[in-house]
């Protein structure tokens, strides 16, 4: 908590008084305090290590507004404060509270300012390995964070680690934990395709990667989107019809329509329209509709007349 | 039989635009939203019944909230009264897009001509110049403006973009002959932005390569309609995104081997017939809209590809606060004005849909999906002329 005593000298801005209002917030004391001597530093622009202490409270109270995150930033220049105790600080604010978004983009700006300074005398360069444990940790918390998944993505796409070892295992290591977790495979689809060179040996190794992990689990989105996803980026249109086989493993309508999975039986459904098996496509997308994904009824029905058409 | 519960929404919105409880100080920085919630909450129940003085003082606590640029170059509004700074040192006082937006949209509802007091011109001028011109970002918007030309905290995603081109659609630049837009943004950018950010399974997200989420889908499509894109050019992504977005759709059927033997803790029954933001997560009331107007956006076919009743039964039965009024989150939560407000969005955009009429159905009003406001705001736009 900020030592408020040391503001004596600051008459805090009044908050919000006009009347009427709509929406008013009952506000607290400690909002009216910390606020109120916020904007009075604002309204000065007072660039001061009180009013940087100040910051804290101020964005532990309101993380979503964009001016205090810029008015801390602007301290830091004015003052020359450390930059890796300002990175420091932003890990403790993000393990306390993760649902601190904008803290993100902010540690962001101070990595950028941190290379800006940078000159060829610089012995410690800055190293992106040193986020990988905050990146880490935050994922232990929630491993589907979009906004700590975003700043994965800006890492990686800012110091060109697409072929990273440390990344390519740390993507797999979040999937082999969940492989139902949808952000790690958003981020694997980055890592192996998002640069502009894609090998081929690395589709076919995605390739084989991604149906072991619909072997572990059939009925999962995200690794089917995944498989599909690459088909439709670098294969022909009809190439799909090589993945028959593997889908009647998950869906075999042949025999005791023992089906595993909704995902291989559509896919299955596409096959046989790219075939040109009318019948044999209508037939799916009805098991789709009547038995294995009926709350999706109207959109089978849709398919089926768009076959029929 | 379900019930849609008017008097209780009603009051709880009503509560919300009296006063709210400490706890919302985290939200301050966008109460500007609170309140288009509230009033256009009201809106779409039929019951946002104010006198002409009443309307006059919602009107004027709102233009309160524009912000007075001391070289007079641009108009834009702040998130709260909370954050006014003494003009002459305003760049602490940041001109916020979203809260342009809800303020416009709330005026609407209130039936505030804006065209007499506002300037579009300088509307616009703030609104190009949150256009980022150069690198990664090309195309997309800041939420907000530091007009020293600063760093600004903040990142660019298409909730900006939507954000802006709404703006524009509102103050209806787009209908005006080019030569007589002193200041536009460059469309051509904007599109390719957003259509940048289209995924491999169809889905939107926040930057290239990012998660697909619901919302931010939304808000790339509703970008795009704004700029006229044709969705039925026959483009594959568009049929990728349809399938994306009606699988947004909750179920476990146990005729599938997984949800009879298998435990997943994303999957709960209890979101069956509601809608997740993204795979293998949670139903939220919130997606109910985002996912099921995206596909309303698309085209009358791909939105009745909705299972209606399952989608009605889960906003009803289980996210509608039967004790406050008003909708949560999810059935766990406790109701709060965002998921209120598109709680009933999405009820209204569905009603008469599903053939299972409900309590309270007849109530619901309409509303235009693409700018997010009821009807008769919408329908109240169109006849504003500007000078």
């Amino acid at each position: 908590m900020t030592d408020l005593s040391q503001f004596s000298d600051i008459t805090p801005v009044q908050l919000n008084q006009e009347e009427p209002q709509l929406c008013q917030i009952l506000y607290d004391d400690e909002y009216k305090s910390v606020m109120g001597i916020l904007l009075a530093l604002l309204a000065k622009k007072e660039y001061s290590d009180r009013a940087f202490e100040l910051t804290q409270a101020g964005i532990e109270l309101l993380a979503s507004h964009y001016t205090i995150w810029n008015y801390r930033y602007n301290i830091i220049v004015h003052l020359d404060k450390n930059l890796y105790d300002e990175l420091d600080w932003c890990e403790q604010l993000a393990l306390d509270n993760e649902k601190n978004y904008q803290i993100w983009n902010y540690r962001q700006l101070i990595i950028e300012l941190i290379i800006s300074r940078e000159t060829s005398d610089t012995v410690k360069k800055f190293n992106a390995y040193h986020e990988f444990p905050i990146v880490d940790e935050m994922l232990s918390q929630d491993s589907k964070n979009h906004h700590v998944w975003s700043y994965r993505k800006w890492l990686v796409e800012r110091f060109k680690l697409y072929r990273d070892e440390r990344e390519i295992e740390f993507v797999a290591k979040r999937i082999e934990y969940d492989v139902k977790n949808n952000s790690a495979w958003t981020h694997r689809f980055f890592i192996k395709f998002g640069d502009e060179q894609v090998d081929q040996n690395v589709i076919n190794e995605e390739i084989d990667y991604v149906k072991q992990k619909i072997q572990e689990a059939p009925q999962n989105a995200s690794s089917w989107n995944y498989l599909i996803g690459i088909y439709q980026k670098f294969k022909k249109p009809d190439e799909l019809i090589d993945l028959e086989e593997f889908c009647q493993e998950f869906a075999n309508i042949n025999e005791e329509n023992v089906i595993k999975s909704s995902y291989a039986l559509e896919l299955l459904g596409k096959i046989n329209v790219k075939k040109n098996n009318k019948p044999k496509a209508i037939e799916i997308y009805s098991l789709l509709k009547d038995i294995y994904d009926p709350i999706r009824k109207n959109y089978w029905t849709y398919q089926i007349k768009e076959i029929e058409a | 039989m379900d019930e849609f519960l008017v008097s209780k929404h009603q009051k709880y919105f009503q509560l919300c635009l009296n006063s709210l409880p400490a706890k919302a100080q985290s939200e301050d920085s966008n109460k500007l939203a609170i309140v288009y919630f509230c009033i256009q909450g009201l809106d779409l129940l039929g019951k946002l019944q104010l006198t002409f003085q009443e309307k006059k003082i919602y009107a004027d606590f709102l233009f309160k909230h524009m912000i007075i640029d001391p070289n007079d170059e641009i108009q834009s509004f702040r998130a709260s009264q909370t954050f006014k700074l003494p003009s002459s040192q305003n760049n602490y006082d940041l001109p916020n897009l979203a809260a342009t937006l809800f303020a416009l949209s709330s005026l609407l509802a209130l039936e505030s001509d804006f065209s007499q007091n506002l300037n579009r011109h300088k509307l616009m001028r703030f609104v190009s110049k949150l256009q980022i011109l150069n690198g990664p970002e090309k195309g997309g918007f800041k939420p907000v403006l530091d007009q020293k030309g600063g760093q600004v905290v903040g990142e660019s995603d298409l909730r900006h973009c939507y954000t802006a081109l709404c703006v524009r659609k509102m103050l209806k630049y787009d209908e005006l002959p080019l030569e007589e837009r002193l200041h536009d943004i460059d469309v051509k950018l904007a599109e390719r932005y957003i259509l940048d950010r289209v995924n491999f399974n169809g889905g939107l997200s926040s930057n290239r390569y990012t998660e697909s989420h619901s919302g931010l889908t939304f808000c790339g499509l509703g970008a795009l309609k704004l700029l006229n894109y044709d969705f039925n050019s026959n483009e594959t992504w568009v049929a990728n995104t349809i399938r994306w977005l009606v699988n947004r759709q909750v179920d476990y059927p146990q005729t599938i081997e997984a949800y009879r033997d298998e435990e997943y803790e994303y999957w709960d029954e209890d979101d069956i017939g509601g809608f997740n933001g993204r795979e293998n997560k949670f139903g939220d009331t919130c997606y109910s809209w985002w996912v099921t107007a995206s596909l309303k956006l698309l085209g009358d076919q791909y939105f009745e590809c909705i299972n209606f009743g399952a989608a009605e039964k889960y906003l009803l039965s289980k996210s509608q606060s039967r004790l406050m009024g008003g909708f949560g989150k999810d059935s766990q939560s406790f109701p709060d004005p965002l998921h209120s407000y598109l709680g009933i969005a999405a009820l209204t955009l569905w009603k008469g849909r599903s053939g299972l009429e409900y309590t309270g159905e007849n109530n619901l009003t309409g509303i235009d999906e693409l700018l997010v406001i009821s009807q008769t705001s919408s329908d109240f736009l169109k006849q504003m002329e500007w000078k």
